[in-house]
């Protein structure tokens, strides 16, 4: 059993948690990255190509943008912040990340009534797979910025900065994520 | 080294049929095929990125491997160095 450690281990210069994170994110990377390669495939590929700017709602997909990348910061920040300063921040992050999926709900919603369903073409296909696909991480994100919350009185101040350290890093791949979906298919 | 230097001349002077991808070799030319080529491209992109991540972090490990002072064989897989608050078993 590998034993949760808080401090930077002699050998490989970085806690288990941020190890951890950061070999949970490069096979994040992979499972994104093949579906940016199937989207590059189907749109080159593709005769006829929707403009984004047309058929999605730009200011939603903006306000979610900047929603996130608001959280994000905040999560960045409440890494190096102390504990009490840290959970307002962490808490803010929390309903920020609801108020995405609420606006990414209302956008589902509003196609899905006007018939823009992944059935329709393929655009709509890998729309609907990568921002579903994102929307599952930030459920996840959500979740567990949930659990360092409340693990803080069972587990210390200390074991709870290491989640909340690996917890930005999670939320900054998360961000980044988004804005090539932005870019892709709200921008083009 | 003689091997790697051969090996570099012979992969050099083949012909371009045998540097051909295999996924795209004899497709004929269109939409399809540029797709094809993008969709490796990013995935190419994407995948060298993460083993070049992976080989600079290994680099680290080696390097600071070098600063370490060797610990006798004994203690190589016990348990790390632990702070105050570490709990026992993997959470």
């Amino acid at each position: 059993m590998i034993p949760y450690t808080t401090t930077a281990r002699a050998d490989t210069g970085v806690s288990n948690v941020t190890l951890g994170i950061w070999l949970f994110l490069a096979s994040e990377v992979m499972l994104f990255g093949a579906l940016f390669s199937s989207y590059a495939l189907l749109r080159v590929a593709a005769p006829a190509w929707p403009s984004g700017l047309e058929v999605l709602s730009l200011p939603l997909g903006t306000t979610n943008t900047v929603t996130l990348a608001i959280m994000t910061g905040l999560i960045w920040r409440a890494r190096s912040a102390p504990w009490p300063a840290a959970r307002p921040l962490m808490l803010i992050g929390c309903a920020l990340a609801v108020v995405f999926l609420g606006f990414k709900g209302v956008e589902y919603s509003a196609e899905i009534r006007t018939g823009r369903v992944p059935s329709v073409n393929t655009f709509f296909a890998t729309y609907f797979t990568l921002t579903g696909l994102h929307a599952l991480h930030v459920i996840g994100g959500l979740v567990a910025n949930l659990w360092a919350l409340s693990g803080v009185r069972r587990v210390g101040m200390e074991m709870t900065a290491g989640r909340i350290r690996a917890l930005s890093l999670y939320w900054v791949f998360v961000d980044l994520v988004w804005m090539i979906i932005f870019l892709l298919f709200y921008l083009s | 080294m003689i091997r790697s230097l051969l090996a570099t001349i012979l992969w050099a002077s083949a012909s371009a049929t045998a540097w051909a991808c295999p996924v795209c070799f004899r497709m004929e030319e269109g939409p399809v095929t540029a797709g094809v080529r993008a969709a490796i491209v990013v995935l190419m992109t994407v995948t060298v990125s993460v083993l070049a991540g992976f080989a600079v972090f290994i680099r680290g490990f080696v390097r600071r491997s070098q600063t370490l002072e060797p610990r006798p064989p004994s203690q190589c897989f016990g348990e790390p160095r632990r702070s105050s608050k570490s709990g026992g078993g993997n959470r």
